[in-house]
C-alpha cells in the first residue's frame, strides 16, 4: 500500500482518503480523482493507474451510457437480473441497444449487458490478471526448500513446480536447468547491463531465458502497467534494482526459514544458498504489479550510511621481537604489557629461559606513525598459560629511551582515545560530557 | 560537577568497596592492585585472579562494585565475565566492568561496545589515564546525567508496557543531549511496541542521522527491515554494522546470506576478510563463509569472471578445512569450465584418509576426465555408478561416453538417471 502511494503521490494524484486496495476495481478512487480532475491531457497519467484501456474519451462514454440506461430504467440497480431468464435477458439487451441507439451513443461492439454493471469488464479484466498473477506467486519455489540431501538441493525443482502451477513446465525447467549446467548464454546476456533490456527482462519477458514467454498475454499487460506505474517515479536504473527487491522479499524469507530449519548440516545449508541463487534468477522474472516499491529508505540509508565516521577505527599494529644473541634466534611474540621497567610478551613455552638476557624490539605502528623501542631485557618470571604457550615478564637492563617512551605513549594515548569516543558514539551516551 | 569532587567521590568510592583484578599476567596484576591502592583502594579489599573460575567465585561471594579484567583471561575472557555476573544479578547500576587489555584491535573495541562494556583501558596504561578513565566510568555509574536517568525511567516504564509514559519520557530525554541517539532509538522502540513500525523506523533513522554507527540504531533499523521482509535494505544495515562491529559470528552469519540472497556476490571477499579475522572461527560460520564464497565462485563463472572465481574457490579450499562437500562441489564446477588442473589441485586437498569416500572418488573421476579415453570413462563412470556412489554430473559424462561408444547401456544408465535426477535428466542427457 506505501508503495502504491508513493506512485500516486509522485503523479500527484494521491488523496487524502483514497483507497489505494481498491485500485482497479469497480471505480477507483484514482479513477474517480481522474474525472474529477481538469482533463487529462498526458496518457501516461492512465497507464500509471493501471487502466490504460479507458482513456478519458472511453470514461465519459461509459459514464453516459450508463446515465442513459440508468434513464430507462435499464441498469443493472433497476433490475433484478438474476431472475430473468434467457429470452428475459435477450429482450434486455435488445431494450438497452435501443435505449443507446436512441441517445445516439450505440457503438459497434458495445457490450451492453457489461455496460450496466459497476465494474465494466475492461476493469474486471485487470483486475482478475492481478489476482491470477498474485496467485502464481504465492505457488513461487517453496518446495526446494524442504527438500533433504545434497542432490535434491542441487536441482532447480522450483522452476517444475512453477511451470505445473502455470501449465508451462517444460519452458522454466529447461530453462533453469542450463543455467545450472552452465550454459550460461542467457545469464551473460542478462548482466551485459543494458538498461531497458535488463528492465524488459525484470518485468516479465522471459523470452530470453527459457524461450518461451511464460505468462502470455497477462503479462505483457500487468508488466506492462507496472513499468509505467514505476516510471513515475523511478528512473531505469532503479527500476532494475528495486524489482529485485520486490521479488526478493518471499524469497528470501523462505529462505531463511529454510536455512534456519537446516542449521548444524553444513552441506545441506550451502547448497541451499546455491539452489535459491539459481532459483532467484527465476523469480527475478515474477513481478507483482501490487507492489512498487519505495525507494526512500534505500536512498537514506545510502545516505546516512555513507557519512564519514567522527573517530578512527584503526586498530593499529604492534607486536614484539625478542632475540637472542648467541643463539642468533628471533622470536615474534604476542605483546602483553608494557612499564618503563618490565614487558610482558606471550609465546610458545619452551622459547625463553628463566634468567637469560635478550634483545627486546618492540614496533608500535598507528595513525602513519611508527616507533621502535629496542632494549636488553632479562627474563624475571615464566607463568603458564594456555596451549602450550606461556607468560614471560622481561626486566630491563638499561633505562628505556625516555624520548621514544613517550612517542609510544603518545600514540597509545591516541588510540585510546579514539576507542572512548568509538565507544561513546558505538553507546550513544557521552560520559565525559553528560556526567 | 567539578574534576575535583568526582576525584574525591571516586577516592570514597575505592575505599568503600570491594575490587576485582582479573589478569592473566601476575605482573599486570601487581602493578593494578598497587596503582588502584595509590588511588585510595584498601588492599583487602581487592581480589586479584588470574582464572576465570576464580573471578566467578569472587563474584559469587564479594559482589565486587568494579571489576577490572583483561580480554583473554585464563578459562575465559572478560566478555564471558561479565555476562555471567549481568546474568547473576539483574541489577548492577552501581557495579563498573572494565576492560583492561593489551588487545587494540578495533573488533575487540567493537564488541566491548556492543557488550555495553563500562570502559576500554588499553595497556600499557599511565597512571594518570588510567585514573581519568576510571573515574569517568564509575562517577557515570554512580552518578548518571539527567539524560541517562531519563533514559531509565523511560525504560522501566516502556518494559512495563506504560507505552504512553515512556514516550513521553523518551521525549524528555532527547531534549536533554545533543546526540540523543540512544534516547531516538528507545523512542523508536517503544514505538515498535506499539506496532507503529513507521514511526519506529523514522526515529531510528534520526539516530543515525545524528550518529551513523550507533549500534542500537542500526541493529533496530535492521531488526525492522527483516521483520518487514525488506532484505535489501536489512542488508544494506548490516553490512554497515558488520563494517564497524566486526566480531559478531552470528552477524557474518546474517550478513553472508542476505548477501546471496540479495546477489551481492562481490561482497563476498570483503566478509572473508572478517572471517579470518575473527578471533574464533566457530564451526558454523565456517560453512556460511565458504557456502557464500562457493555461491560467489560459481557466480563469477557463470558470469565469465574465471579468474576471480579459481581465486574464491582457492579461498573456500583454505578455509573449508576438508569439508569433502565443497570440495567436491568446487571440482565439478571446475571441470564444467574444463579447468582439470585446478581440479586434480583441488583433488589434493582431500584429507588423506579419504581414498575411499564417495565425495572423493566422484571427484576424482571428474577431475581426471581430460586423461581418460571413452573406455576409460566407461569402465570407471561404471563402477562409481555401480557401486552406488552415484552423481549427476557423473552420470552424464559416463551416459555420454556409452552413447558415443554405441554401447546400449546408455538407456539403461539415463533411465535411472532420470529416476534419481529427473531435473538434470529431463528427456536427453545434459551436455557436459
Amino acid at each position: 500500500m506505501q508503495k502504491r502511494k508513493k506512485a500516486l503521490e509522485a503523479a500527484g494524484l494521491l488523496e487524502e482518503g483514497d483507497d489505494l486496495e481498491d485500485l482497479g476495481r469497480k471505480e477507483p478512487r484514482a479513477i474517480k480523482a481522474i474525472k474529477e480532475k481538469s482533463p487529462i491531457s498526458n496518457k501516461r497519467e492512465h497507464d500509471d493507474l493501471g487502466v490504460d484501456e479507458l482513456d478519458r474519451e472511453n470514461l465519459d462514454k461509459l459514464k453516459k451510457k450508463q446515465e442513459a440506461l440508468k434513464k430507462a430504467g435499464l441498469s443493472d440497480d433497476d433490475l433484478n437480473i438474476d431472475e430473468l431468464d434467457r429470452d428475459g435477458l435477450d429482450k434486455l439487451i435488445a431494450k438497452r441497444k435501443e435505449a443507446l441507439k436512441a441517445a445516439g451513443l450505440l457503438e459497434e461492439g458495445d457490450d451492453v449487458e457489461d455496460l450496466a454493471k459497476p465494474q465494466p469488464q475492461a476493469i474486471k479484466k485487470a483486475q482478475d490478471k492481478i489476482e491470477a498473477k498474485k496467485k502464481e506467486r504465492e505457488n513461487l519455489g517453496v518446495d526446494e526448500l524442504n527438500r533433504d540431501g545434497l542432490d535434491a538441493l542441487t536441482k532447480s525443482k522450483t522452476t517444475q513446480q512453477i511451470g505445473a502451477d502455470v501449465g508451462e513446465t517444460e519452458s522454466l525447467s529447461n530453462s533453469a536447468k542450463k543455467a545450472f549446467i552452465g550454459e550460461v548464454k542467457d545469464i551473460d546476456d542478462e548482466s551485459e547491463g543494458k538498461s531497458t533490456d535488463k528492465r524488459n527482462k525484470q518485468i516479465g519477458n522471459v523470452e530470453s531465458k527459457s524461450g518461451k514467454d511464460l505468462y502470455a498475454d497477462a503479462d505483457d499487460e500487468i508488466g506492462e502497467l507496472v513499468t509505467k506505474k514505476k516510471e513515475v517515479s523511478l528512473d531505469d536504473t532503479q527500476i532494475g534494482e528495486e524489482i529485485e527487491e520486490d521479488l526478493s522479499a518471499k524469497k528470501t524469507r523462505e529462505m531463511i526459514e529454510a536455512l534456519e530449519s537446516k542449521s548444524g548440516n553444513v552441506t545441506d545449508l550451502g547448497n541451499a544458498i546455491i539452489d535459491n541463487s539459481e532459483a532467484g534468477e527465476e523469480v527475478k522474472k515474477e513481478l507483482d504489479p501490487n507492489q512498487i516499491i519505495d525507494n526512500k529508505d534505500s536512498e537514506d540509508l545510502k545516505e546516512i550510511f555513507s557519512q564519514e565516521i567522527p573517530v578512527s577505527t584503526e586498530s593499529g599494529e604492534l607486536n614484539v621481537i625478542i632475540e637472542s644473541a648467541d643463539e642468533n634466534v628471533s622470536h615474534v611474540c604476542k605483546f602483553e604489557d608494557f612499564y618503563t621497567t618490565e614487558i610482558v610478551v606471550i609465546i610458545e613455552k619452551g622459547h625463553l629461559a628463566q634468567d637469560k638476557e635478550y634483545n627486546v624490539k618492540v614496533n608500535l605502528k598507528y595513525a602513519g606513525s611508527k616507533v621502535s623501542i629496542v632494549q636488553s631485557a632479562k627474563v624475571l618470571e615464566i607463568e603458564d598459560f594456555e596451549d602450550g604457550k606461556v607468560l614471560v615478564c622481561l626486566e630491563f637492563i638499561n633505562e628505556v629511551n625516555e624520548e621514544k617512551y613517550n612517542t609510544f605513549s603518545t600514540l597509545y594515548q591516541e588510540r585510546q582515545e579514539s576507542i572512548s569516543e568509538f565507544m561513546n558514539l558505538a553507546r550513544g551516551y557521552y560520559l565525559e560530557d553528560e556526567g | 560537577m567539578k574534576a575535583e569532587k568526582k576525584e574525591e567521590l571516586f577516592k570514597e568510592f575505592l575505599s568503600k568497596n570491594k575490587v576485582l583484578l582479573v589478569d592473566k599476567s601476575s605482573a599486570s596484576r601487581r602493578r593494578l592492585v598497587k596503582t588502584l591502592v595509590d588511588m585510595g583502594a584498601k588492599r583487602q579489599q581487592i581480589s586479584s585472579v588470574a582464572h576465570y573460575a576464580e573471578a566467578m567465585e569472587v563474584i559469587d561471594k564479594e559482589k565486587p562494585k568494579l571489576v577490572l579484567s583483561d580480554f583473554s583471561i585464563i578459562g575465559g575472557s572478560g566478555f564471558d565475565l561479565f555476562k555471567k555476573y549481568r546474568e547473576l544479578e539483574k541489577k548492577l547500576d552501581d557495579t563498573t566492568l572494565v576492560l583492561v587489555t593489551s588487545n587494540i584491535s578495533q573488533s575487540a573495541v567493537a564488541k566491548a561496545a556492543e557488550e555495553d562494556v563500562d570502559s576500554f583501558i588499553i595497556k600499557p596504561y599511565t597512571v594518570k589515564s588510567l585514573q581519568k578513565s576510571l573515574i569517568t566510568a564509575v562517577i557515570n555509574k554512580l552518578y548518571p546525567s539527567e539524560y541517562m536517568k531519563l533514559i531509565d525511567q523511560g525504560k522501566e516504564q516502556m518494559f512495563s508496557g506504560n507505552y504512553e509514559e515512556a514516550l513521553n519520557i523518551f521525549n524528555s530525554a532527547i531534549t536533554k543531549s545533543k546526540k540523543p541517539s540512544l534516547a531516538l532509538f528507545y523512542h523508536g522502540q517503544t514505538k515498535y511496541f506499539l506496532e507503529q513500525s513507521e514511526e519506529a523506523k523514522g526515529d531510528y533513522k534520526k539516530g543515525l542521522e545524528i550518529n551513523s554507527i550507533h549500534f542500537k540504531c542500526q541493529v533496530g533499523l535492521y531488526e525492522l527491515f527483516v521483520k518487514q521482509e525488506r532484505y535489501f535494505e536489512a542488508y544494506d544495515v548490516v553490512r554497515n554494522i558488520a563494517k564497524y562491529f566486526p566480531a559478531n559470528p552470528d552477524r557474518l552469519k546474517e550478513v553472508i546470506r542476505l548477501a546471496v540472497r540479495t546477489g551481492n556476490f562481490e561482497h563476498m571477499e570483503e566478509y572473508y576478510e572478517l572471517f579470518t579475522d575473527l578471533e574464533e572461527r566457530p564451526e558454523d560460520v565456517t560453512n556460511f563463509m565458504c557456502s557464500g564464497l562457493f555461491v560467489a565462485g560459481k557466480f563469477y563463472f557463470q558470469d565469465n569472471q574465471k579468474t576471480a572465481a579459481r581465486e574464491i574457490f582457492e579461498k573456500v579450499a583454505i578455509s573449508c578445512g576438508g569439508m569433502t562437500k565443497f570440495l567436491k562441489g568446487m571440482i565439478k564446477e571446475l571441470v564444467k569450465y574444463n579447468f582439470y588442473t585446478e581440479s586434480k589441485s583441488m583433488l589434493k586437498r582431500f584429507p588423506n584418509d579419504n581414498e575411499n569416500v564417495a565425495d572423493y572418488m566422484i571427484s576424482s573421476y571428474l577431475a581426471n576426465l581430460d586423461e581418460m579415453n571413452t573406455t576409460e570413462r566407461i569402465s570407471r563412470g561404471m563402477e562409481l555408478f555401480n557401486n552406488g556412489h552415484k552423481d549427476p554430473l557423473a552420470a552424464d559424462y559416463l551416459i555420454k561416453a556409452l552413447r558415443k561408444d554405441g554401447n546400449k547401456k546408455a538407456d539403461e544408465y539415463l533411465e535411472e538417471a532420470q529416476f534419481l535426477w529427473p531435473d538434470d535428466f529431463p528427456s536427453e542427457p545434459k551436455a557436459a
